[in-house]
């Protein structure tokens, strides 16, 4: 099939997520071909993130096939886990660009110190990803935005691969750092990073260490009062029978796992069949409607038998679904998105969302206002519970409430001028800072203004525009 | 007398493939209209098949192998429309010459081509874009007519570019289309879940009423060429329905007679309901521009005369009975025919006015001109059926 996605995983988060999602993506393969009962590891369905090397066509195996990514990091820890573990068969020498010295949580040595020196080689690096594809769909950018290398190198890195390859999609995964964040110069990554984002990406789907954790806390809790459901809001395999304490100690696996099951429900459309598939690009066509406003927030849900009334309010509306944290129920949504896995009806699903068109504050310009996908394949061997997922892609004005507090923290310490020295050592200045501040506070304000706008009626310029379009009455 | 078909996209071939299927099995003989017998004494369908993406194509021609014929003539690009018909539109132009050698290769082998039959959506991006511009480039070339069969969205909306796209492609096929039947998915899911009891219709029980009613209109040697003589200079676009439609299981127990069916496609036609179970309030007096129906079964010469009260109708006969005893299915011109596009010329209206979504059709070519021109042109279309 030949849509094919090439992710490129930047910094210690990054490369963590893409990890978790390469080996979900195995255990799904295996279990798909399973079903289908086909002969061979290796199918068509793969070729989309897999390829076989050149001189390995005939072998069909996991063990020859590579995955189409780059790994990107200026520390060699978590690049070296991946080498030494089980996905090391994944990728070739060619495919790592690693350097030693780390970014030190600073924005400015990720993007002046090491966005130029690392550039090059992984501009060659995609390259020749690219030349082992048919037709490239798009780019994935795995990255947070409060460390120095996910967030500076990674936005430099965004900005190089639009100079070279502008027609190709370019979509991120960003993972907004929690206020209660241990890194001190991370409201400061974050603006900058966020102002790059806004310029150089095409879609970008925001995530929250706050939410994300906040959500294995309440899975858990659940998990403990119910047993039997076999709730586990992790990492897809992991057994319940793991003990609390362990999750509390690491808790960015089962965070990893939550996003690594967004990124899976998004590609399936692609990778499996169903009624209604739906890809990348159709999927930034219909979320952004208006060039800026690209920041699109997920939220996630399994739907029990019979519960499909409640799984799709609980989507759009409970803040407990978002992976992002916002409060999403009086805000506007410009344009939602639903991806169902599992066996559901159109019908069915079509009753359910116009009672719900009449519930939220859409604006009245774009009535057509649901994209649905359907695939069939769930994903993974698990219970009644598991067995069908909807996971929601908003367009929604409350993506401004979190750009406002992060421009609030870094209004408090750059009032202070606090660690201001450390980004002008690496090259930047007053006027970067304050430029790329502005670019963020314009976005948030355009959000806030289209919430407004959209809650009104057709204005009376608008009414009169429309009257030079009918013809003269003779 | 043959008949090119053309399937763009996947909706142009989920149900141009399912239109073909069920051809195939009801009519057989040398001289098809839509199939030919190659040298080695296969069958294979006359017409091309399109598509940006794999899928639709793949599964399009596993289904004709099962039914014993084949697609001898594929054209496809890879990287799919993202539901953007400025991209469909602007594809390469050697895909467009592409195709349009490989349409004019099949239709030289054809004795003498009636039309060209052409099945594409409205609101998706290759369905729609690719559409329109091959319709406007071919209505440029051949002379040969073109008959569009299309699809209308759910009012609820499956896409939020669609009516854009759909105004759009209805600008290109109101200049260059020679007829144009339209179908309604909204009203495909009613009959689906009323008729044939699917309490949740999937998109091929959808499929499969719609194909019910437009095989029985396009099965007979003249069909396509009456149904353009129904046609004046803007009143091209026809809605289809057939009676009496029923479920499967019912068809063996229907006992209707001429009469009855003639009077009941005479409500239907006068007073703009396509659905058949449902009687209208008012006899509002809709103006018919166009009929064209064909009538199935013994003895069904009297149609002719008892429908010739309705303007401009065309009528043809056949002793085949498909399905039932006795059947008719009309294809219908009249005023209450493009309701559906009002509303989405209203959406497509306001979204262009307040400038959302229009950056994806600006950076693939599109400039606020041709908009701007859609819409008066559509405001006039209206205006010419009474809306």
């Amino acid at each position: 099939m030949p849509h094919e996605l090439i992710n490129i995983q930047v910094g210690q988060c990054g490369n963590q997520i893409g990890n978790a999602y390469w080996r979900t993506l195995l255990k799904e393969y295996s279990h798909f071909n399973e079903q289908s009962g086909s002969q061979t590891q290796y199918t068509d369905e793969m070729s989309s993130l897999f390829y076989l090397p050149q001189s390995q066509t005939r072998d069909f195996s996991f063990e020859k096939m590579r995955a189409r990514a780059v790994l990107v990091d200026t520390e060699e820890g978590v690049v070296n886990q991946t080498l030494k573990g089980s996905l090391s068969s994944l990728f070739e020498p060619a495919q790592i660009v690693a350097s030693n010295s780390g970014a030190g949580n600073n924005w400015a040595e990720g993007f002046h110190r090491y966005g130029p020196e690392i550039s090059d080689q992984v501009i060659e690096a995609t390259r020749i990803q690219l030349e082992c594809c048919d037709s490239p769909q798009g780019f994935f950018f795995l990255h947070s935005l409060g460390g120095g290398t996910g967030s500076g190198l990674g936005s430099y890195l965004l900005q190089d691969i639009r100079d070279e390859y502008p027609k190709i999609t370019r979509l991120t995964m960003s993972v907004f750092p929690s206020r209660e964040s241990d890194v001190v110069t991370s409201p400061y990554n974050a603006t900058f990073a966020t102002s790059k984002l806004i310029e150089h990406a095409d879609c970008s789907f925001c995530f929250d260490n706050e939410a994300l954790k906040n959500r294995v806390t309440a899975d858990e809790a659940i998990a403990k009062r119910q047993p039997d459901k076999m709730i586990s809001s992790a990492a897809p395999i992991s057994p319940l029978t793991k003990s609390i304490n362990e999750r509390e100690k690491r808790p960015f696996k089962h965070m990893n796992g939550l996003v690594v099951r967004c990124l899976s429900s998004l590609t399936s459309g692609m990778r499996f069949g169903g009624e209604l598939n739906v890809d990348l690009g159709e999927i930034s066509t219909n979320l952004v409607p208006y060039k800026d406003l690209h920041f699109i927030l997920p939220s996630f849900q399994f739907v029990p038998d019979r519960r499909l009334n409640a799984s799709i309010q609980s989507t759009f509306f409970d803040s407990t679904s978002y992976l992002y944290d916002c409060q999403p129920s009086r805000e506007c949504f410009l344009a939602s998105s639903l991806f169902f896995r599992g066996n559901f009806s159109i019908f069915d699903i079509n009753t359910h969302l116009s009672s719900i068109q009449k519930k939220i504050s859409i604006p009245y310009w774009n009535e057509n206002v649901f994209k649905l996908g359907l695939t069939n394949f769930t994903g993974f061997k698990s219970s009644d519970y598991h067995k069908r997922s909807v996971l929601g892609l908003f367009n929604n004005t409350a993506v401004c409430q979190r750009f406002d507090q992060c421009i609030n923290d870094f209004n408090r310490l750059y009032k202070r001028k606090a660690c201001v020295y450390l980004y002008e050592n690496a090259g930047m200045d007053t006027h970067d800072f304050e430029n790329m501040r502005y670019s963020v506070e314009r976005v948030s304000e355009t959000y806030r203004e289209m919430k407004v706008r959209a809650q009104g009626h057709e204005s009376e310029e608008i009414k009169i525009a429309r009257a030079r379009f009918k013809p003269l009455r003779r | 007398m043959s008949v090119v078909s053309v399937q763009i996209g996947q909706y142009g071939n989920q149900l141009g493939s399912l239109f073909l299927q069920n051809h195939f099995c009801n009519e057989n003989t040398e001289n098809s209209i839509y199939f030919r017998k190659t040298k080695a004494g296969k069958w294979v369908s006359r017409g091309i098949l399109l598509d940006t993406e794999p899928k639709p194509i793949e599964t399009a021609v596993k289904v004709a192998r099962k039914t014993g014929f084949n697609y001898p003539a594929i054209v496809r690009r890879f990287g799919g429309s993202s539901n953007n018909w400025a991209l469909g539109y602007n594809c390469d132009a050697e895909f467009l010459h592409d195709t349009i050698d490989v349409l004019r290769k099949q239709c030289e082998k054809c004795n003498s081509i009636e039309s060209l039959l052409f099945f594409a959506s409205l609101a998706g991006g290759t369905g729609s874009g690719l559409g329109s511009h091959l319709v406007e480039e071919i209505c440029d070339i051949w002379t040969c007519p073109i008959v569009v069969q299309s699809i209308l969205p759910f009012a609820s909306g499956e896409i939020a570019t669609q009516s854009l796209n759909t105004i759009l492609t209805f600008n290109s096929l109101f200049e260059c289309a020679d007829a144009v039947i339209l179908a309604d998915n909204g009203l495909a899911s009613d009959l689906a879940r009323r008729i044939h009891r699917v309490e949740l219709p999937t998109y091929s029980d959808l499929n499969t009423v719609i194909c019910s009613g437009i095989n029985r209109s396009l099965a007979l040697r003249r069909s396509t060429s009456s149904l353009i003589q129904c046609t004046t200079h803007a009143h091209k676009f026809f809605h289809e329905f057939h009676v009496p439609h029923l479920a499967q299981k019912a068809l063996q127990f229907d006992s209707s007679t001429w009469n009855g069916l003639s009077s009941q496609v005479e409500r239907m036609v006068v007073s703009g309901t396509k659905n058949p179970f449902v009687i209208p309030r008012n006899y509002d007096q809709v103006s018919v521009f166009g009929n064209f129906c064909v009538g199935y079964g013994q003895g069904s010469e009297n149609i002719g005369e008892t429908l010739k009260g309705i303007h401009n109708t065309r009528s043809i006969m056949s002793e085949y009975s498909w399905g039932t005893e006795k059947s008719i299915s009309c294809c219908s011109s009249s005023s209450s025919t493009l309701i559906p596009l009002k509303r989405q010329l209203d959406v497509a209206e306001s979204m262009f006015l307040n400038s959302a979504y229009l950056h994806h059709y600006y950076s693939h070519g599109l400039c606020e001109e041709i908009f701007n021109s859609a819409f008066c042109n559509i405001e006039y279309l209206l205006g010419l059926y009474d809306l």
